[in-house]
């Protein structure tokens, strides 16, 4: 009997300091998980400072500038821009006094798209043609599905028609550009 | 009822994500433009819901100060891929939604959340809202300036489903339209457009998905980004056999000689369901035909050369 409780005494009292040792780790341990789902999320952002073309020759084609949308996603669906204007008439502070029958249209922008650069996954997309904004006109004939932050960099040109008025004394041209970002 | 279809905490997980890497220009320090979260927003409408809220984010990534105008649209796609917009009622799916607020001034780095209702009817509905920031600059006199304007739309698509969140009321289908691919190329790349046509009453997107395969074997399978597309508009998506690597970068694996299976699958969906797959096959051979044939040259002139020895060659006939 004495041999029994020689043994069984120190083995109840490992597994007893055990288990204390095992409450007070788990009392000054908390665990917490956090849990969270992430949206899909895309910005663009114009990053070329504002820029005129000076005074351009009718039916001249300008010089390319360059102009930069960075662009920033987390979705692999890809994303498009569809580039678009539309007719205006000169504007400008006094002394213009505008002539609402001075107009220009889209079609007088050309854009050069390129494939997107500065990304660092997927697929950087295929450029579309260079086309004019007299219609609404996509970037990309394939989508770029890069994810994080890259860049689209186009040359923008000016060729006013052979026909278009001058401008009255004080007023210029100024054509809206709407890049559009969509989430495919 | 109503439906909530993102959380707070997923919009600022997202805007996180966005703004660690956010784009100014080192050269020129000028940025004007905005980010979004959610990028699109989908709903599934079970039956008997007539209401649906959201909720979306709006931040400034301008280096300043912007007013963000934010609107209601119809969408249209063409057939060159491109989203038109129409004013909102023009069409008979238009989302019939109210933003609220419908303008927003965001300081530098600021987000806004802007919250979205819509009472809808049990049919599939597709618009969009445009956010717009809004800029003034104009030309120097006498010359021509351009004004850029850096928008994003934010898809609206909504469709009635059934209680396993299978969409009810459209019957998503379509057609194959052809694949694109030379029978015979003397090298890669390998560039494969797979055209399908969407012949559902309703938008649809279509993932389509390339699978490469020489004498059996499959050694590149492609995903392509969806495709959105309207009722009898045809989606095309192009694939190519170049792989981006992270250490070697883009490397063509198309084989230097080989009989090339290309096989497209096309999925067209609308929210999660999907119409029977579109599988459209083309043949490709791809033969090094310059090398070849001046390997031919070459072993016809050394058989000939042969031929001509084991006769005689240059040495003089015997009488």
């Amino acid at each position: 009997m004495r041999a029994v409780r020689l043994v069984l005494i120190p083995v109840l009292a490992i597994i007893m300091a055990v288990a204390a040792g095992s409450a007070v780790y788990a009392s000054n341990n908390a665990s917490w998980s956090v849990s969270y789902n992430v949206a899909t999320a895309t910005s663009m952002v114009e990053t070329t400072a504002p820029f005129n073309f000076g005074t351009v020759m009718p039916g001249v084609l300008t010089a390319s500038t360059p102009n930069d949308l960075s662009i920033s996603t987390n979705d692999p669906a890809g994303i498009q821009i569809t580039a678009s204007s539309a007719t205006t008439a000169e504007s400008g502070a006094s002394p213009c006094v505008p002539d609402a029958s001075r107009t220009v249209d889209g079609s007088s922008i050309v854009l050069t798209p390129t494939p997107v650069t500065n990304g660092t996954t997927a697929t950087k997309g295929t450029a579309s043609a260079p086309g004019n904004l007299g219609a609404p006109y996509n970037l990309f004939s394939a989508v770029p599905t890069e994810q994080g932050a890259y860049d689209e960099v186009m040359g923008a040109q000016i060729v006013a028609p052979a026909n278009v008025k001058a401008n009255s004394t004080g007023c210029s041209y100024t054509l809206p550009v709407n890049f559009v970002l969509v989430a495919q | 009822m109503r439906i909530a279809t993102l959380g707070r905490a997923a919009i600022a997980a997202a805007f996180l994500t966005l703004l660690i890497a956010a784009p100014t220009h080192a050269s020129t320090g000028y940025a004007f433009g905005v980010a979004v979260a959610p990028a699109r927003l989908e709903f599934k409408v079970p039956a008997g819901v007539t209401a649906l809220h959201s909720q979306f984010a709006v931040a400034n990534k301008s280096t300043f100060a912007v007013v963000v105008q934010l609107s209601l649209t119809d969408i249209v796609i063409d057939k060159r891929g491109v989203w038109e917009q129409l004013p909102p009622g023009s069409t008979p799916y238009s989302f019939p939604a109210v933003l609220t607020p419908t303008t927003l001034r965001l300081q530098v780095g600021e987000t806004a959340t802007v919250r979205l209702s819509a009472h809808v009817s049990p049919r599939p509905l597709l618009g969009g809202v445009l956010v717009h920031p809004v800029s003034s600059m104009s030309a120097a006199p006498g010359t021509t300036g351009v004004q850029i304007n850096p928008d994003i739309l934010i898809p609206l698509v909504a469709a009635p489903v059934d209680s396993s969140g299978v969409v009810q009321g459209v019957e998503l289908a379509g057609s194959p339209a052809g694949i694109a691919l030379p029978m015979l190329v003397e090298h890669g790349p390998l560039a494969v457009t797979s055209s399908a046509q969407n012949t559902s009453a309703f938008y649809e997107r279509a993932f389509t998905t390339v699978e490469y395969a020489n004498f059996g074997h499959t050694y590149l399978t492609v995903n392509e980004p969806p495709v959105g597309v309207f009722p009898g508009g045809i989606a095309r998506s192009t694939a190519s056999s170049i792989v981006h690597t992270d250490q070697a970068g883009d490397i063509d694996v198309t084989p230097w000689f080989g009989l090339i299976k290309v096989t497209t699958t096309t999925h067209m969906t609308l929210l999660d369901s999907t119409a029977p797959p579109i599988v459209q096959t083309a043949w490709v051979l791809v033969v090094p035909y310059r090398v070849a044939l001046v390997l031919l040259g070459l072993l016809v002139a050394c058989t000939l050369g042969w031929r001509w020895r084991r006769r005689g060659g240059m040495r003089p006939r015997r009488r």
